[in-house]
């Protein structure tokens, strides 16, 4: 008890103290009574959201509208097959300009830049809006993006509405993403291993390529995978560079419109209200998907981690 | 004696700091050779001196000459003198491999393919480093796996496949308990009939325990590191010449 401690004054009776206990204990229990509702209140919306367009897009889900082509024109007859297709080229040929350049890009920052930048004023000026800019792209508005895609590619470039200027657009977009996820990844690979394989006799690069990546590597496909969802549910920019055709492109200079901008198209253009419920319960399952492979290598990742 | 390192007036900056000054030491050839002195003192510093690890730190300038073998360290390219100089850091630090290719790195990284040969290297480095009794059977384990006294071992392995002709250990049993420390100590002292071993440690015990020579470093309120007294480990211990490196030794500061 307090007052038996002969080192500090009494200042509280027994009773008060386990009055106030009390109301203490009362406080504690209303605020997580609180937060607990929170919780409730963000999942019931999420799963409302969810339910609603699967329920609501599920019966016009068939076999048939997987496979078949939309039709075209104000009906919004047909399916989602070349849409899908649409998709799929888009997100491979994004990720195959975004991939190399974002992790190349943090590579030089993370791995090189620093020891670079002693040497250099002006090169140490360039790294500093080199990752400035990083930070201030990552919190742009994806229209503008399409804008600038449009200007660029589509028309000064004239590569006209097409999977190449959608692509490069799409780059553009998540680029960002790809170069911070991948900075995280190396700054989280301890500098030991760096140390220990350079006093190896190993030069950087051969470090760099035969510890450091392979170490990191969980983090960068993240982000890879992060970019995949991203361009899979991306609109305004494709709005502006991939056009609207609704078949399958044959070639990258071809339009076409993925799953996302047909889902735009049924909703705004057509009185197909079903249809677009339908693509967007399939818009969903992806992106569950892609979010479920992301967990899946975290969580690789965390157990590499944890055995350290 | 011949001396295998030796530097001569070499002195090292930190940016504006003056880390290390006028040092003169010549380290035999296949001895141990004890770094002790306090924190702060420059020895870890003057350690990595040797294979030019302080290239890594930003602002680092220095003055003098480092011989090795009689020839200038700083006209060998890094990577080079890296394979003759190796090192033990004071965290075990494998990598995220398996056993055998930790211990197989550094050959690899040098060019060689052959994997007969590297089985050879690979089985020859960890029995030199006494941990092949016990992890020839796991050898596709991660070396993370292993306990912290093994996966030192294991970095000792490691440095030993690239077969250094010295390597310099950065407080390398700092980490480890009672009995994985001692068997560090007696690898010490079994690897310095082939090798010269550089040992930077905070523990008077392990120095007389497993050094042949001890160089006791000290610094003044300037915070510069100085080589105060340099001699057998026996004299250092029982009849220091300098009254620092006896009040040091006894324990009466530091």
């Amino acid at each position: 008890m307090i007052g038996e401690n002969k080192f500090y004054p009494a200042y509280n009776s027994e009773a008060a103290t386990h009055r106030n206990l009390k109301r203490r204990n009362a406080y504690q229990s209303f605020w997580f009574m609180l937060m607990w509702l929170c919780g409730l209140v963000t999942l019931v919306v999420l799963l409302l959201v969810v339910g609603y367009v699967i329920i609501k897009g599920g019966s016009s889900i068939s076999w048939e509208f997987l496979t078949s082509a939309p039709r075209g024109g104000l009906s919004g007859d047909g399916g989602i097959s070349t849409t899908m297709g649409t998709t799929l080229y888009l997100v491979l040929l994004t990720l195959l300009i975004a991939t190399p350049l974002g992790v190349g890009a943090a590579i030089y920052l993370i791995e090189y830049a620093g020891e670079q930048s002693l040497t250099s004023p002006v090169l140490r000026a360039l790294i500093s809006i080199a990752n400035f800019a990083v930070e201030t792209l990552a919190g742009i508005p994806s229209i503008i993006f399409g804008l600038f895609g449009y200007a660029l590619f589509v028309s000064t470039l004239n590569f006209g509405w097409s999977l190449l200027s959608a692509s490069l657009a799409g780059a553009c977009l998540v680029l960002p993403t790809i170069i911070r996820t991948t900075e995280e990844a190396l700054l989280a690979v301890p500098d030991d291993y760096r140390r220990g394989s350079l006093a190896l006799g190993a030069t950087k690069w051969q470090t760099l390529y035969k510890v450091v990546l392979p170490a990191g590597l969980p983090g960068i496909i993240t982000g890879i995978v992060l970019s995949v969802g991203r361009v899979i549910s991306e609109t305004a920019v494709f709005f502006v560079t991939l056009g609207g055709s609704h078949r399958l492109p044959t070639s990258i200079m071809d339009g076409g419109r993925s799953l996302a901008l047909h889902l735009y198209y049924l909703a705004m253009d057509t009185r197909a209200f079903d249809k677009a419920m339908g693509t967007g319960a399939v818009l969903i399952v992806l992106i569950v998907l892609v979010n479920l492979i992301i967990n899946l290598i975290s969580s690789k990742l965390t157990a590499g981690v944890r055995q350290r | 004696m011949i001396s295998k390192l030796e530097t001569i007036n070499y002195n090292l900056h930190y940016a504006n700091f003056h880390a290390l000054k006028d040092i003169n030491i010549k380290i035999p050839e296949k001895k141990v050779t004890a770094l002790i002195g306090p924190s702060g003192c420059g020895k870890s510093t003057f350690l990595r001196t040797f294979n030019r690890m302080n290239n890594l730190i930003s602002g680092v300038r220095s003055d003098g000459s480092v011989l090795i073998d009689g020839a200038d360290l700083f006209k060998i390219d890094p990577v080079q003198l890296r394979q003759k100089v190796g090192m033990v850091f004071q965290k075990p630090n494998p990598f995220p491999k398996s056993i055998f290719d930790n211990v197989a790195y550094g050959p690899r990284v040098t060019g060689l393919r052959d994997h007969k040969i590297l089985e050879e290297i690979v089985e020859s480095s960890l029995r030199s480093a006494a941990l092949w009794n016990e992890v020839k059977d796991d050898l596709d384990k991660s070396g993370l796996a292993l306990s912290g006294g093994q996966q030192q071992r294991l970095c000792i392995a490691r440095a030993l496949a690239v077969q250094p002709s010295v390597i310099l250990m950065d407080e390398p049993a700092a980490s480890l308990d009672p009995i994985a420390t001692l068997k560090i100590e007696e690898l010490i002292h079994d690897l310095s009939e082939n090798y010269t071993i550089v040992i930077v440690t905070h523990n008077m015990q392990q120095a007389g325990r497993v050094s042949d020579y001890t160089a006791f470093f000290y610094t003044d309120e300037s915070r510069t590191g100085r080589l105060v007294e340099f001699d057998e480990t026996k004299t250092i211990f029982t009849n220091p010449h300098d009254k620092r490196t006896e009040d040091y030794i006894t324990g009466r500061f530091g």
